[in-house]
């Protein structure tokens, strides 16, 4: 047998490949991280049998400990690792997000909003298909924020500020919180900081119905849960990790091979970029362009980027970019276990750095109506 | 309409249910009402006279005896309700909550 034929025929089945599979690439990624973020969180080893269930006929396998959660376990094992490797991953991610709602549901008080939103996502995963707009996914954001949108304005003390200064003042100990509410009227600023989230929540929900500003809901949401995440230095378990990685259901993917032109001076980064490219999306040109124009990408549904915008441009377009970061994030967790305000000093500035480096593609025009030479060469 | 796309519809439909059944209930389960409210609490048992230390309530309901419930006291109310209606129904047990409702004055919930 050719080894090297095998070897490609492998391939596709290496956890790290995202293209050519049954679903986008991004939806991949972004099932691979919610899997992961799971797994930081020690998802597997808190599948427990049926405790104070929320269906009283789960019930019964309390009678038989095990057994239930040997189900769930094996269904978990299989589903990940076929997720994994690219296996029969629609089928794999319904059964895995019918494990993640099975836990919830056999138990009250393990129910937890943030693995909940997870198991919403696998399954909804299961029901697209790769060419299709996932309309389901923004649907079952759009629904998350329109539940705690209803929730929070028909509670009285969501419009008196009570909530936000309990939680600020007196839960969180907050201290921009408590030194700015100084300076105020009583409450003004727990009402402002109410109202905001209120307006927020509701605004989004709406918002995400509507493919057309989906470049704007994007911003909107990892802005708001960033300023949350900055001025709490609470993630709320994993809800807003789980909210950064679902927002790459935004990403439109583009189909086939990405053409780069990159000037000579640069090819060091072309070596360093290609060995990060596991899927090997993107075709290298070296050239010797002009100096404004030391990086250009070009993908065939027609973008077309320049130097900054096209560097920010590649790194969306390359999975590892995610699992990098991914990777320093829970290295960050680990290593300062318990140490929240260590840990919230080095994220801070880099989740600040990445917003302010990526935030400038809001506004970047796509210059395929310009002439190219990036095809031509 | 493709089968699958009837699957999706029927489970976000199912989700709106919930948020409009949620409305009805005091608790806030699978309605998205995460951090929506922030009642300090304590819960108290005590069984033939004897109070259970904090480690063998939460053994008992797998929830924290103290701390802060961030969706609705009525969710802590349904587990010790759920637990003593069912697993410790011969126990008998008196169970007191006190909790403060997003910063309020001191309430008292009891079992039975």
């Amino acid at each position: 047998m050719d080894t090297s034929l095998t070897a490609k025929s492998l391939s596709r089945y290496y956890p790290w490949r995202f293209e050519q599979s049954e679903i986008a690439p991004n939806l991949l990624l972004m099932s691979k991280l919610l899997i992961l973020i799971m797994i930081a969180y020690q998802y597997p080893i808190k599948l427990q049998d049926p405790y104070i269930p929320f269906i009283p006929a789960l019930d019964y396998f309390h009678k038989i400990p095990g057994v239930y959660r040997g189900i769930l376990l094996t269904g978990y094992l299989f589903s990940t690792i076929a997720i994994f490797c690219n296996v029969k991953i629609r089928t794999a991610s319904i059964v895995l997000g019918i494990v993640v709602m099975l836990e919830q549901l056999a138990s009250q008080p393990g129910f937890k909003n943030h693995v909940f939103v997870c198991g919403c996502f696998f399954i909804l995963v299961g029901f697209t298909k790769k060419g299709e707009d996932y309309k389901f996914l923004f649907w079952q954001l759009a629904l998350i924020y329109l539940g705690a949108f209803i929730n929070k304005v028909l509670d009285p003390d969501w419009h008196s500020g009570a909530f936000m200064h309990n939680w600020l003042q007196n839960a969180r100990e907050n201290t921009p919180y408590i030194v700015v509410s100084q300076l105020l009227p009583e409450k003004w600023l727990a009402i402002f900081l109410s109202y905001s989230a209120l307006a927020s929540e509701g605004f989004l929900g709406i918002l995400l119905f509507f493919k057309r500003y989906r470049k704007y809901t994007f911003w909107i949401i990892l802005l708001f849960h960033t300023v949350l995440y900055s001025f709490t230095a609470f993630r709320f378990g994993h809800f807003y990790d789980d909210l950064v990685i679902i927002l790459l259901i935004f990403i439109s993917w583009p189909k086939g091979q990405i053409e780069m032109q990159i000037a000579s001076k640069y090819t060091h980064f072309k070596g360093l970029h290609q060995w990060l490219d596991w899927d090997q999306k993107f075709e290298w040109q070296v050239s010797n362009t002009s100096r404004n124009q030391w990086l250009q990408l070009k993908t065939k549904d027609g973008e077309h980027f320049s130097n900054f915008n096209a560097l920010r441009k590649l790194l969306i377009y390359t999975p590892s970019f995610f699992i990098l970061l991914f990777t320093f994030d829970c290295g960050i967790k680990f290593l300062f276990d318990g140490q929240e305000h260590i840990k919230h000093m080095i994220n801070m500035p880099i989740v600040w750095m990445l917003i302010a480096f990526f935030l400038p593609l809001l506004w970047a025009k796509n210059e395929s109506s310009t002439p190219s030479s990036i095809t031509n060469n | 309409m493709k089968l699958r796309h009837v699957f999706g519809i029927l489970f976000l439909a199912i989700q709106v249910g919930s948020i409009i059944y949620a409305r009805f209930i005091p608790e806030r389960f699978f309605c998205w009402a995460p951090y929506d409210i922030h009642a300090k609490y304590n819960i108290a048992v005590e069984i033939d006279g004897k109070s259970l230390s904090d480690a063998e309530v939460k053994a008992r309901y797998h929830y924290n005896t103290t701390g802060w419930e961030q969706r609705a006291m009525e969710n802590i109310f349904s587990y010790i309700e759920g637990y003593e209606t069912t697993y410790g129904k011969n126990d008998h047990a008196k169970v007191t909550v006190t909790y403060e409702h997003n910063g309020k004055p001191q309430q008292t919930w009891t079992h039975p």
